[in-house]
């Protein structure tokens, strides 16, 4: 069992706060995804939550332990950064030896099968690899490490498209095959929309939206139409997100949307259909963003 | 042992280059040295403490961050560092050890220390303390410029206006090794507590620096 729970934690050092208030339970063997805007403390919250930097205030629990100076943590949770910081003279065969020191779980013959994939030579330096190479080495480290809580920051930010899918494609088969958590600091969210469960949105370090994946298909719709007829239509309706492009108009509106409803805007030739989860969150940052400068 | 792993492919290099260099000088010094015979021991004396010292920041500035990129948990890094510490002052010790038997056997040198029980003590905490104090900067100034150029000064200026010569380092020197230092006890024994704060306060700030 691995249940992490953060029970109003909150982070700040003498220039600023980075984290307030913060309180989430991580469920085993689920998969969330953390985003928001580059400052609004994602890398902090996975120091806290991780027990890499201790809270101000606040408590996190690993199953009911504290988690610093608690139990045991060194082998439970793998949260390798992107700007891990090795010697450069170190070999990729040699971090792979001290993975499996520290990971008792440390699955040596996945960790190869990736690197042959990626065709990174397990004798290269890591000093010598290029920033792509280095973020798809962290990645693997931490998938292979099969720790209870393997945490990601900014996965295979550096490396291109391709690649990033298909590390997230052998993420969630190895997920599959041994389900245990990830926590993912992601600004690409469309593109691991599939694998994670839950959503946490953060801004200026604070939760401000907690999403279900499954959900917010039905949540959140765009309603796209001409301008004058879609206004008069939405009227009491909790509209998120506006972007009107000559005479045509497209709202992003937070309701479950009844059959009688969807024959109506049908009707009016009113065009529904999915919204981006990127896109959701620039909405709830924006909206957020708006009410913040109104007070 | 295991948890020293980090250690040991973070120093790998660093011992290595550290040996083969003693071994070359040790070498020239045995068999092309003809003068300066007297300025050996000390100067080996004071190049381990030095290397201590080196060897503490290096490893603070350098493999603590392999080690909190790799491991969650700092106590393992923490108590391995400790064990290290030890580990190198008694390396050392043996290679000091042995340097002057061989500086016996081929130049002549005389030995007197070798069963006075006070030079392995001033020894072993001269060096403990040296490695303690690396950990230490390390933590603290290493990336303060301002620090390290203040350093930089004040060692200039112990040169300069304190006349700090290196025949009276050496004869200084000299003196710990035979442990002729007056009261030289309780400089150890006052090393010694020095030592044990540093370790506290090195673990207070370890634990919670990012």
């Amino acid at each position: 069992m691995s249940v992490l729970v953060c029970d109003n934690i909150s982070g700040f050092s003498r220039k600023s706060e980075y984290v307030r208030n913060f309180s989430y339970n991580f469920l085993e063997n689920k998969i969330y995804a953390i985003t928001g805007r580059n400052n609004a403390g994602q890398k902090n919250l996975l120091d806290l939550i991780s027990g890499r930097i201790p809270t101000s205030e606040g408590v996190v629990y690993l199953d009911g332990y504290k988690l610093i100076n608690g139990i045991n943590i060194t082998n439970r949770i793998c949260y390798i950064d992107r700007d891990a910081d090795f010697p450069s003279h170190l070999r990729i065969v040699e971090v792979f030896k001290l993975m499996a020191t520290v990971y008792p779980e440390w699955d040596t013959f996945y960790a190869y099968e990736l690197l042959t994939y990626f065709e990174i030579k397990h004798r290269t330096m890591v000093g010598k690899l290029s920033p792509s190479q280095k973020s798809i080495l962290i990645g693997i480290l931490n998938l292979a490490s099969r720790a209870d809580i393997t945490i990601l920051n900014m996965p295979l930010e550096d490396a291109d498209i391709k690649d990033r899918y298909d590390f997230f494609k052998f993420l969630y088969d190895h997920h599959d095959k041994y389900p245990r958590t990830f926590i993912i600091n992601t600004s690409f969210i469309d593109e691991i929309d599939y694998l994670v469960d839950n959503l946490i949105i953060l801004d200026r370090g604070k939760l401000i939206v907690r999403l279900k994946i499954s959900e917010t298909k039905q949540s959140f719709r765009y309603l796209t139409g001409k301008t004058e007829v879609l206004k008069s239509l939405i009227t009491g309706v909790k509209v998120i997100g506006v972007e009107e492009r000559g005479k045509m108009l497209t709202v992003c509106i937070r309701q479950k949307l009844s059959k009688d409803e969807i024959r109506k805007y049908q009707k009016y030739l009113i065009k529904i259909s999915d919204v981006p989860i990127q896109n959701i969150v620039i909405y709830l940052i924006t909206l957020r963003e708006i009410k913040g400068s109104l007070l | 042992m295991r948890k020293m792993k980090i250690h040991f492919y973070g120093f790998r290099y660093y011992y290595s280059a550290f040996v083969l260099l003693l071994i070359i000088a040790a070498a020239l010094s045995l068999t092309v040295l003809d003068v300066y015979l007297d300025y050996l021991l000390p100067s080996l004396f004071i190049i381990f403490i030095l290397s201590s010292i080196l060897l503490g920041l290096y490893e603070y500035n350098r493999i603590r961050y392999l080690h909190t990129s790799l491991v969650i948990n700092r106590k393992s890094f923490y108590k391995s560092s400790l064990a290290l510490g030890m580990i190198n002052a008694i390396l050392l010790l043996g290679l000091f050890i042995g340097y002057s038997f061989l500086a016996q056997r081929f130049k002549g040198i005389e030995i007197a220390f070798i069963n006075n029980y006070l030079f392995y003590l001033t020894f072993l905490s001269l060096n403990y303390f040296g490695y303690v104090i690396g950990n230490t900067y390390a933590l603290l100034f290493i990336r303060k410029r301002f620090i390290n150029l203040l350093v930089i000064v004040a060692l200039i200026a112990l040169f300069i206006f304190f006349e700090l010569t290196i025949p009276i380092i050496i004869d200084f020197t000299d003196q710990i090794i035979n442990s002729d230092v007056p009261k030289i006890i309780f400089i150890d024994a006052g090393l010694i507590i020095l030592t044990i704060v540093l370790i506290i306060i090195n673990n207070f700030i370890f634990k919670v620096k990012p």
